[in-house]
């Protein structure tokens, strides 16, 4: 049978990973109502670009020259 | 069956059962806080959501056996392939692991029950309303959603009331996931019997705990857009109304950010439950395992950067595909780790093939067609022409079915005799997996070649050059639903009722010891109703008791 240590210590982890699943379902649409999708700004390149930049900028880059 | 019908008198053999009275009648099912009862509980609804799906998947393949509109007209069709994944996906694979957890997890690490068991009842009851509102929508207006499993936007905006009930449904299966996990990752982390230390835990147990963590993370994400789905059906906001603004593309990113982890939800702990197994009939310990514990986490990672290969075609850059592409096939590099750590365990090891090994060695076989075709469609060029089309839906289906499905039949097979006290016969359990390996294959090997011809999925009709293998797909569908019906009927049925040989405490052990390990092993058969009350003093390998 469980101590009562041992149900503490259970609730306590419980508590907390509900707290993140929580957070994340709550942050992630609070991040997308008020902060909208990302934008990229004015000057970025690498990595920092790939989910950002739009499709025609990259593909068709070498060609316009 | 000791935690589905009786203990068949061998209760009192135990170490463990001095308190073994097991309530009786349908108030310890309805009141269940036993984590046995509430697995077989699990099992039996992930069964019986296995036969709704499998019966929407032959009315699909009905449909498709030949070409023209014969048996269902195209909406129904979409609504069947819509309900089909959802329930196959959420209904019915999903539970089956979770089943899988609540019976195995605390008797391989020598708990005496999950840590929070009302909390377990509730995530295992919270499934039956959900089932019951995702069937239900085909008699709503409208009928059952029709837009893919992955309720994609503008499709999920535009349809009747069957699509809320879909989400809603969405949601308290979600939310009994992410019970379900904080359940076992709390009981892992924290109800480990003394000794059992991590790096001694069954690899059953570490693929849980990981893809817990993998649930916790991804699970508020979907529910997340589905409640934007739905304020954009009823409250006027545009996240992915494109008619107000949105972005449709948008939902498919984060669609895809909870889907693809959810793929690895439903084949990491079939790994584990591969792992189990192939020791035990190879006669070894299982190699590598320090490796496979990594390799698992490492999939896991992975599986967060990889969501946008299900989108190549959506207009990414050329950036962004190239990101996607490395990464996913960066992949196979653990998942590679697994299979050779699998075939080294077996390497020169004193094999036998009972029905547990053949789903096993099956699986290996069967999901590593699934890797590779995964492999080839995370090439962005090659993924761009095969996109949606029968090509996608052999790849997953190897996956999901020769993987997922085929390690909780191994897993049946292997377990059962624990959970039920009875062995299966074993002549049946060889047909059953005979039966399904030639079915599933002649199902959906053809359509890898449907699919690099270009046949598109989704559709109730075709042209005329498909036919030949849309008959030989529909002919192998049937045959391998049989098997399963077989299955239930002359295997699952005749155990459940206690009919067939009594186990032994450890049935998959030679005289001289080689077999099985593990502490589930080291209590009777049927395994007693209680287990483990006081935490058992384990030996150097955390595999065997040796006092309590």
């Amino acid at each position: 049978m469980l101590t009562s240590e041992q149900k503490k210590n259970n609730l306590r982890l419980g508590l907390i990973l509900g707290s993140i699943a929580l957070i994340f379902f709550v942050g992630f649409m609070v991040r997308l109502m008020f902060f909208g999708a990302a934008k990229p700004p004015a000057k970025m390149t690498g990595s920092a670009a790939i989910l950002s930049a739009p499709a025609a900028a990259t593909a068709t880059a070498p060609a316009a020259k | 069956m000791s935690a589905v019908l009786d203990n068949h008198g061998h209760a009192d053999h135990g170490h463990d059962d001095h308190h073994d009275h097991a309530p009786t009648g349908w108030k310890r099912w309805v009141y269940a806080t036993n984590h046995k009862d509430i697995g077989t509980l699990y099992l039996l609804f992930a069964f019986t959501m296995l036969m709704i799906g499998g019966v929407l998947a032959l009315a699909i393949r009905a449909e498709l056996f030949q070409p023209g509109l014969q048996l269902i007209n195209p909406e129904l069709f979409n609504q069947f392939t819509t309900m089909h994944g959802i329930i196959m996906v959420f209904g019915a694979i999903m539970p089956a692991f979770v089943g899988f957890a609540n019976w195995m997890i605390p008797l391989q690490i020598g708990a005496a029950d999950m840590a929070f068991a009302r909390m377990n009842n509730f995530s295992f009851w919270l499934m039956i309303p959900a089932a019951l509102m995702v069937v239900s929508s085909f008699f709503l207006p409208g009928g059952a959603p029709a837009g893919g499993w992955t309720l994609y936007a503008p499709l999920s905006l535009q349809m009747g009331p069957g699509m809320d009930s879909g989400i809603f449904a969405l949601h308290i299966l979600g939310a009994s996931s992410i019970m379900g996990s904080i359940n076992i990752i709390v009981t892992i982390l924290n109800m480990r019997a003394p000794g059992m230390t991590l790096m001694k835990m069954p690899m059953f147990c570490w693929t849980w705990l990981i893809t817990a963590y993998l649930l916790i993370a991804v699970m508020p994400v979907l529910a997340g857009a589905i409640t934007m789905t739905l304020t954009d059906r009823h409250f006027g906001t545009s996240f992915f109304n494109p008619a107000g603004g949105g972005d449709p593309v948008m939902f498919q990113h984060i669609f895809w950010f909870f889907g693809h982890p959810e793929v690895y939800i439903m084949i990491l702990p079939a790994f584990g439950i591969v792992s189990q197994i192939i020791p035990a009939f190879a006669r070894k310990k299982l190699f590598g395992y320090a490796s496979m514990v990594y390799a698992t986490s490492s999939i896991a990672i992975l599986s967060f950067i990889v969501w946008a290969h299900h989108m190549f075609t959506t207009g990414m850059p050329v950036t962004g595909q190239l990101f996607f592409m490395y990464a996913t096939m960066l992949i196979a590099v653990p998942t590679g780790v697994k299979i050779f750590n699998w075939i080294a365990t077996m390497w020169k090891g004193e094999m036998t093939f009972e029905t547990p090994m053949l789903f096993a060695v099956g699986f290996i076989f069967v999901f590593t067609m699934g890797g590779f075709t995964g492999l080839i469609l995370s090439v962005a060029p090659i993924d761009t022409q095969v996109q949606d089309t029968y090509y996608v839906v052999a790849h997953f289906h190897y996956v999901l079915v020769a993987g997922s499905l085929y390690a909780l039949f191994a897993g049946y097979y292997y377990w059962s005799p624990k959970w039920t006290g009875v062995m299966y016969n074993e002549t049946r359990g060889k047909i059953h997996f005979w039966w399904s390996l030639i079915a599933f294959n002649v199902t959906f090997f053809p359509m890898h070649f449907l699919g690099l011809a270009g046949m598109p999925r989704r559709y109730a009709d075709y042209p005329m050059q498909f036919a030949d293998f849309n008959a030989i797909a529909s002919v192998g569908a049937f045959a391998f639903g049989f098997a399963q019906v077989y299955f239930f009927f002359f295997i699952i049925l005749p155990t459940m009722m206690g009919k067939g040989e009594p186990a032994k405490q450890n049935p998959w052990q030679d005289p001289d010891g080689k077999g099985a390990e593990g502490l589930e092993w080291e209590v009777p058969s049927p395994a007693p109703f209680h287990t483990f009350e006081t935490p058992p003093k384990l030996n150097k390998d955390a595999t065997k008791i040796l006092a309590h």
